[in-house]
């Protein structure tokens, strides 16, 4: 009996944890994600722009998952960020979550003031998505057009961790 | 004489490499080139072909970008109130067509019926403009006074998802600055858009 419980526990615990990967965290103001690029840190976090209809974005989104398997025993960390717009969290944004796995966090940013926080994420940022964010002890570095493979993906994570 | 012209040319060169690879554009105070650039009704257009302007409201837009496509109807509309007041919209299209087949000279004609543009629409075949501007994304505005002068760089208003909810009108508000003989406030801004889809380098 006790087991049973015990192994019932450990399922739906499972489930769980499942269920908060695929979590995704609307963000009504930029401030309730701006904690993504806080510098002190100690691992790399990869941080991603894009949006469902964003068709360069969409493209690069298995390097990602690609990325997340090869340095799976190292502290790399993924975030993502979705420009979908509020009326397309639901129509849109969830039912292609739901579809394609991605690595790390869910993020849905709805502030559309972008003026107001374009250069909170990096002054050399124009504004043009996708674009990457990796933070890591090292600072920040800025990849401000889409990876042609996974390999340009790897080598810029490969380059913040060592 | 021979060796100054070398010097010239080398200099020139090297001011071309720099604007193309560092991607500077202009900025605001800048004057901004003229182009002679493909209008969809087949003519070639240069911004000092349109008479008797206050300004020039030059906008890097084009079909497919979602954020584009946002305000399209915006872009109308501005063309609509300002074009009577003498600040016309000049819209420029620097996509490659190859990246991007929706952004086709073609495309871009039938677009610009269906939408029922009344303003000349740009194709930046070479993407020169574009480089020389040192536009990044779509849609780019640039508003320049009657001497191409760069008085407004940014976005049209702040927010792209929908007019109603927008409460910064950044062009709208840089142009009554100009008709007052002001300087515009801000006269930077940054927006989200779509990288401009640039031709293959090698």
């Amino acid at each position: 009996m006790a087991r049973s419980i015990f192994i019932l526990l450990l399922i739906c615990s499972g489930s769980f944890v499942k269920a908060q990967e695929q979590k995704v965290v609307a963000a009504s103001k930029f401030e309730e994600i701006e904690f993504l690029f806080k510098t002190e840190i100690d691992s790399v976090h990869v941080i991603n722009f894009w949006a469902t209809w964003c068709g360069p974005c969409v493209a690069e989104l298995p390097y990602f998952m690609e990325a997340s398997e090869t340095f799976a025993n190292q502290a790399v960390k993924f975030s993502f960020v979705s420009m979908d717009f509020k009326n397309q969290y639901e129509s849109k944004l969830l039912p292609f979550l739901k579809k394609n796995q991605l690595p790390g966090n869910q993020f849905n940013l709805w502030d559309m003031d972008y003026n107001a926080w374009i250069d909170k994420v990096s002054p050399a940022w124009s504004g043009a998505i996708p674009i990457t964010v990796i933070m890591s002890p090292k600072g920040k570095l800025l990849a401000t057009s889409s990876f042609e493979s996974s390999e340009e993906l790897f080598e810029l994570i490969a380059k913040s961790l060592d | 004489m021979k060796k100054n012209f070398v010097i010239f040319l080398f200099l020139g060169f090297i001011g071309l490499v720099f604007s193309s690879f560092v991607g500077e554009g202009l900025n605001v105070g800048d004057t901004a080139p003229d182009f002679k650039l493909k209008n969809i009704d087949g003519q070639m257009m240069s911004l000092s072909n349109i008479d008797d302007v206050n300004g020039y409201i030059v906008v890097f837009t084009c079909n497919t970008c979602p954020f584009s496509v946002k305000y399209e109807d915006r872009i109308i509309e501005a063309n609509k109130k300002y074009a009577p007041m003498g600040y016309p919209v000049v819209a420029i299209n620097p996509n490659d067509a190859n990246r991007r087949p929706g952004d086709s000279f073609a495309e871009m004609k039938v677009r610009a019926k269906d939408k029922g543009f009344d303003f000349p629409y740009l194709h930046d075949a070479t993407q020169e403009v574009a480089i020389a501007y040192g536009a990044t994304h779509t849609p780019h505005v640039y508003l320049l006074d009657k001497d191409r002068k760069v008085q407004y760089i940014g976005a049209i208003d702040n927010n792209a998802n929908d007019v109603a909810d927008a409460d910064e009108f950044y062009l709208s508000d840089a142009i009554s600055a100009l008709k007052a003989g002001e300087k515009p406030s801000p006269d930077f801004t940054k927006a989200l858009g779509c990288t401009i889809k640039w031709k293959a380098t090698n």
